[in-house]
């Protein structure tokens, strides 16, 4: 019998070999900059980062893509797709979103045998929507009989787990420090996965400008680590 | 107050000229074209109201036909006052193949309480041009009244082929995201943005010429980045909204050693 916390774990897992340890969405740029430079800041951009960016882009995303996959639309799906799309304009973080979203899909769609993933995945593969990882996160989550709450609520744990990982790297921090700030985002976490069905039409895919700019200086960084 | 616009333009023996021309108060469109034997149509939007009130409406609707080029322009800045409900300016462009548009209007100034919501649609060919800009501002700043409006929004979809290729979605609303913070505008208080589509020449060389010039800037900070559908879009914050305004005109003017657009 499926377990879907077991699959929660499985698709959460920061070392599911995705590539997402090479992407750090514009961290780097703050880092070199002197901006983000210890616990605390590493604690604030990450709130930051959560609350305001990725609440109304990728987690809004996941939870527009588990309801198109609860109701089997797989054109709402592809126009998902389309927004996430269209709403990340710098080319590192859309880059990046593609990447992950195609290595996720290759892991999870021949062990999922679901028809909403293969059919996304074969709209990847013919070009008619890019693929991106939030989308691709929601339809297999569906798939997977994951629970919407949790899959968001584990969505938005990966995604601090990175934060967190690349921040005791970059900066760095002791691990005890990291393990902290990841610790006390936790109610976070649990309120931004509650409050997701409540985002306005027109509050979804909302630019924040300064990690936007971050991502774009951090193409023209001299020497980086990170691909994003 | 419920004000329109309607503009269409159409090629006619190698020059833009107006097809269609319809407007309400407080709007007037006014054709300031000097050279006559130019391909462009340059036109200035005039309003006789000195802003945007409660419960005001604007809609603009802008056709450019086939291989027609029209510049817009805009008199002045728009005041957006003190406000319950908001105020909404709705904007829907076409632009057909070949066509081209430039338009970097004067950034609006929203006073304390100001609610203000812009919804932009565009649509165009993979041929048509566009150079795009917007600048969003934190008010009037030597009045001291810094973030006071309540909300300020700029949505702005570009659709290719009838297909979604952007949407920037711009929002300043203090109560709830705070501009000084990381990720927002980080200590400026000014944001411009700027959406290029010249499919007929090198994004590279626009880019690296964009990058160039904006580089020697020391007072801002900025980014600009391939987008979709073959786009390129600066971003820039900075202390003062002429900075931004002759930043992006002049960026407007250097794309025109690249094309006829601007």
């Amino acid at each position: 019998m499926d377990n879907p916390l077991l699959h929660l774990l499985q698709l959460c897992d920061p070392a599911l070999p995705i590539g997402g340890f090479s992407h750090s969405a514009g961290l780097e740029t703050y880092v070199q900059k002197g901006i983000v430079h210890n616990k605390e800041t590493a604690s604030h951009y990450l709130h930051e980062m959560l609350t305001k960016n990725i609440f109304y882009n990728d987690g809004a995303f996941v939870s527009l893509a588990m309801n198109a996959s609860a109701e089997k639309n797989a054109e709402k799906i592809f126009e998902i797709d389309e927004l996430a799309n269209a709403t990340k304009i710098p080319e590192e973080i859309r880059m990046g979103s593609i990447k992950l979203s195609n290595r996720l899909l290759k892991i999870f769609q021949p062990v999922c045998n679901d028809e909403l993933v293969t059919a996304y995945q074969s709209a990847v593969v013919r070009k008619s929507i890019q693929g991106h990882y939030s989308v691709a996160f929601g339809v297999i989550a569906n798939a997977l009989g994951i629970n919407k709450q949790d899959a968001l609520v584990g969505f938005f744990y990966n995604l601090a787990a990175g934060i967190v990982t690349n921040s005791v790297k970059l900066i760095p921090l002791s691990q005890q420090a990291g393990q902290e700030i990841l610790f006390n985002v936790k109610k976070t976490i649990s309120n931004l996965a509650n409050q997701i069905n409540q985002i306005d039409q027109d509050m979804i895919g909302l630019c924040s400008i300064g990690f936007d700019i971050a991502s774009m200086e951090h193409e023209h960084l001299y020497s980086r680590l990170y691909m994003s | 107050m419920i004000g329109r616009i309607q503009i269409e333009t159409i090629l006619k023996e190698n020059r833009t000229v107006l097809s269609k021309e319809f407007f309400t108060p407080p709007y007037k469109v006014m054709n300031i074209t000097e050279d006559r034997k130019a391909l462009s149509l340059i036109l200035m939007l005039m309003s006789s109201s000195p802003g945007m009130l409660d419960h005001d409406e604007y809609q603009i609707d802008i056709k450019i036909k086939k291989n027609s080029s029209l510049i817009l322009k805009t008199q002045s800045y728009q005041r957006l006052f003190d406000m319950q409900s908001g105020a909404v300016q709705k904007t829907t462009i076409l632009i057909e193949e070949g066509g081209s548009l430039c338009f970097i209007p004067h950034p609006v100034v929203p006073h304390k309480n100001s609610i203000y919501l812009s919804k932009n649609e565009i649509y165009m060919h993979e041929t048509s041009s566009l150079i795009w800009g917007e600048i969003l501002t934190c008010g009037r700043k030597t009045k001291n009244e810094i973030f006071e409006f309540s909300k300020l929004q700029t949505i702005t979809s570009i659709f290719i082929n009838n297909k979604l290729a952007i949407r920037d979605n711009l929002l300043m609303q203090p109560a709830i995201i705070t501009p000084e913070n990381i990720g927002q505008l980080e200590g400026f208080t000014h944001q411009a943005g700027m959406m290029l589509h010249l499919p007929e020449y090198s994004k590279s060389e626009i880019k690296s010429m964009i990058f160039d010039f904006l580089k020697s800037e020391t007072t801002i900070r900025f980014g600009l980045s391939n987008a979709p559908g073959n786009f390129l879009v600066v971003r820039i914050l900075a202390n003062g909204a002429e900075i931004l305004f002759s930043l992006l005109h002049d960026i407007g003017n250097k794309c025109q050693n690249f094309s006829d657009v601007c």
